[in-house]
Order: structure tokens, then sequence, then C-alpha cells
């Protein structure tokens, strides 16, 4: 596979993802995800590879969550996927796009973050097993903000991270938090001087390489199957949700309104679905 | 009154790896009217041909994608740019100064180095 949006190397046990679109702050676009996903497979296949590093080219951001600067109002690409249709092209066996290829492969991923890290870029660092950031890094979630609708297992496995209130705080309010918060709650393992990230990233894959892999394979499973039960695959919601919210009026506002630097007209706002209870009409 | 202060800069950034040439010209006129910033324009030619690469998928993935997402970080660093077929043109705030432009101008050819400095193997189709 020819990459485009991504730089994968191996080097001494190590493979290197570097998501490579930092005119977009390294936001992701579902040729981006594919790309990541063939070159994670990849790695797992390998068992020369101990450890995986997912970080994003430049000073500014690990990534600022999916691209949002789609042209075409339905709201559609230029290769003709809806933001909702960020498919791999396959399953892995807890369907869940990219974040469940990075907790099927069997080495420790780690996010290596320096800068921005929000939205689908931010629970992609949460799903990986070690997020080392560097003193500049900024975190949050930004879906209700930009209409971006975000639900199931890639929301709630955060609060296995940080716990339910904070989990629903970075959620619902997109605030932002700086490294050292991050840290404070348990969304970072370190946080170092932005010119010591490297280093210390190449420190922890140092420490794995002296492990067994095949044992850290199998608490990697056991982590992530104990998450599995807390945090059920799918998006229970869409029960009650008719249609797609990617093609509504509200998501599509939200995310010109984003684009554009403006407030939203809320009067586009899509009304609650009804989830029944029983005993009530 | 003082007379305006002109500047015209060119910058050539070779990737060989990526297998492109950018070239970067900043053009402010001294003799300007008063509601006119600086001229800039930004081309990436095939370093082995020394032609013009295209900005769409048929010449290269990565360079059409780069470039139809550049104009819009431009505004960042005070460059409203649009795409053309194979260049980028745009123009800077009227009250922007030398140092300001030439600022602009380092960080132009920074983005472009952080996406194509990486690349090991021609980004051309």
């Amino acid at each position: 596979m020819g990459y485009v949006d991504i730089v994968y190397e191996k080097e001494d046990g190590v493979a290197w993802l570097t998501v490579n679109r930092p005119h977009t702050y390294n936001a992701m676009r579902a040729r981006t995800t594919r790309e990541m996903a063939h070159a994670l497979l990849d790695a797992g296949d390998d068992n020369a590879i101990r450890a995986v590093v997912i970080s994003g080219s430049g000073p500014n951001a690990f990534g600022a969550g999916q691209d949002q600067s789609f042209d075409n109002p339905d709201p559609r690409d230029a290769t003709g996927h809806t933001r909702a249709d960020a498919s791999l092209g396959f399953e892995v066996e807890a369907p869940g796009g990219i974040d469940a290829v990075v907790q099927w492969i069997p080495q420790p991923v780690i996010a290596m973050v320096d800068g921005f890290c929000i939205g689908a870029s931010n629970h992609l660092a949460y799903h990986c097993d070690f997020t080392i950031a560097s003193d500049r890094s900024v975190f949050g979630q930004a879906g209700p903000r930009v209409g971006s609708p975000a639900n199931g297992q890639m929301v709630s496995r955060l609060a296995s991270v940080v716990g339910q209130k904070r989990a629903r705080e970075i959620w619902y309010l997109c605030r932002q938090y700086s490294a050292q918060e991050a840290l404070a709650m348990g969304l970072v393992n370190a946080v170092v001087p932005h010119d010591k990230l490297k280093d210390e990233v190449k420190k922890w894959c140092d420490e794995i390489k002296r492990m067994s892999p095949v044992i850290i394979q199998m608490q990697k499973r056991s982590f992530n199957e104990y998450m599995a039960l807390e945090n059920p695959a799918g998006s229970p919601f869409q029960r009650y949700f008719e249609g797609s919210f990617s093609a509504s009026e509200e998501s599509i506002e939200r995310r010109r309104a984003f684009l554009e630097r403006r407030p939203v007209d809320s009067s586009k706002n899509v009304p609650y679905a009804k989830i029944p209870l029983a005993g009530r009409d | 009154m003082a007379k305006k202060q002109g500047l015209h800069f060119e910058t050539s950034l070779p990737y060989e790896g990526a297998g492109l040439r950018f070239r970067i010209t900043l053009d402010l006129q001294e003799d300007r009217p008063d509601d006119q910033g600086a001229t800039v324009r930004v081309v990436a030619e095939d370093l082995q041909a020394g032609k013009r690469v295209p900005f769409n998928n048929e010449a290269s993935p990565a360079l059409a994608d780069f470039m139809a997402g550049y104009p819009r970080w431009m505004v960042r660093v005070g460059v409203r740019a649009t795409q053309g077929t194979d260049e980028i043109t745009g123009r800077t705030r009227p009250d922007v100064g030398v140092d300001a432009l030439l600022g602009a101008m380092r960080q132009m050819a920074d983005m472009i180095d952080q996406k194509f400095a990486l690349h090991k193997e021609s980004v051309l189709v």
C-alpha cells in the first residue's frame, strides 16, 4: 500500500507511525485511518516489532480529530465518504475503527503526543496502551460542539481511564486540558519537555523490549477484554435515532460554524431521540 | 511622509525523498496602493524534470491533499490565498510590516517542511 497521509517506518524493533497532515493539524480523513489500520496490522503481524508509536508530524498537533473540512454539504469529503463512514474496509474482533485496531494488535501502542490532541485523535490516544506527552500538549473532545456524533464504546471507554465524572466533563463540555491536567487525571502516563519527547518514548520502548512479548500481549488482552465488558461494542443509541445524524442540518451547521469560526445557529438543532420508558406512553 | 518599503523574496525548498521542489515567492511593491499588501505565490516542481506539478490526485495524492488544506492554514500566518491548478496565490493585509512578512514566509516554508521532509520515497505518481 502506498501511504499518502502517514509515514510508517520500522527501526530497531519499534514501528513508528506518523500521521503526516500537518496542514490540518494532523486531522484524519477516511484515507488516513485506512492507512493507519494497514500499517498497524503490518506491525501486528511482525514478530520483530515489540512496540508501536503513533505520533503526528510537526510541533503543532498529535491530531485534531476527524477532518471537518468537507466541501460538499451532504456531507462527504472528496473521496465520497461521509464522516460517519470512516470504516476501514474490514472488521477486527471488536468493531470500532482505528481504536479497535490499536487494541487488537499484540504490541503495546504508545501515543507520542506533542501539541493538540483533540476529538478522534484524543480517543485514539486514550485507546493506546500508553500516552507520553510533551509539556505543550492540549487534550480534549469536540463532538457536541462541531456536530460529530461519537457514541458507544469509543466514548464510554474514557470513563475506564479517568472515571465517570471527568469523562462526562471532557465529552459533554468540550473543554481543553493541559498536559499537566491530563497527567493528574490519568489521561497520560508522563509529561516531558517537548525537546525530550522522542528520547523519553524510546526509553519506554526499550523497557518494553526487555519484557516477554507474549505475556505483554496476554496482559493487553486482559485489560482490553475487561474494558470491553465495561464498555460493550456498538452504538446502542442508534436504536432510538432515526436516520443519520451526520447528514442532518445540525451536523452540517455545526461543522460549517466551526470552519467559519462563527457561533452556531441553534435553530438547526435536532430534537432529542424518544427513548421509551416502561409504563409511560 | 515615509517612503514605503519594498521586498522581493524567493525561497527554494528541495525534497529529494519526496521528489519535489517548492518555490515560495513574496513580493511587496514599493509603489503599491495603500490598500494593497504583499503577494505570495507557491508552486511545486518535479525535482528531476523541473516542471510544475499540478495539484491533483493523478499527479500526486499527497501534494493534492496538502495543497487543498494549505490555503486554509495560511490564514493563520496572515495570508489569504486561493488554490489554482498548479499554484497557490495569495495576498497579505496591507498593514503587515516587513518583519512580519518574513516571519510568515518562514512559517510557510516550515509547514511545507513538516509535511515533505518526512518522505523517503517519491510522492509523485
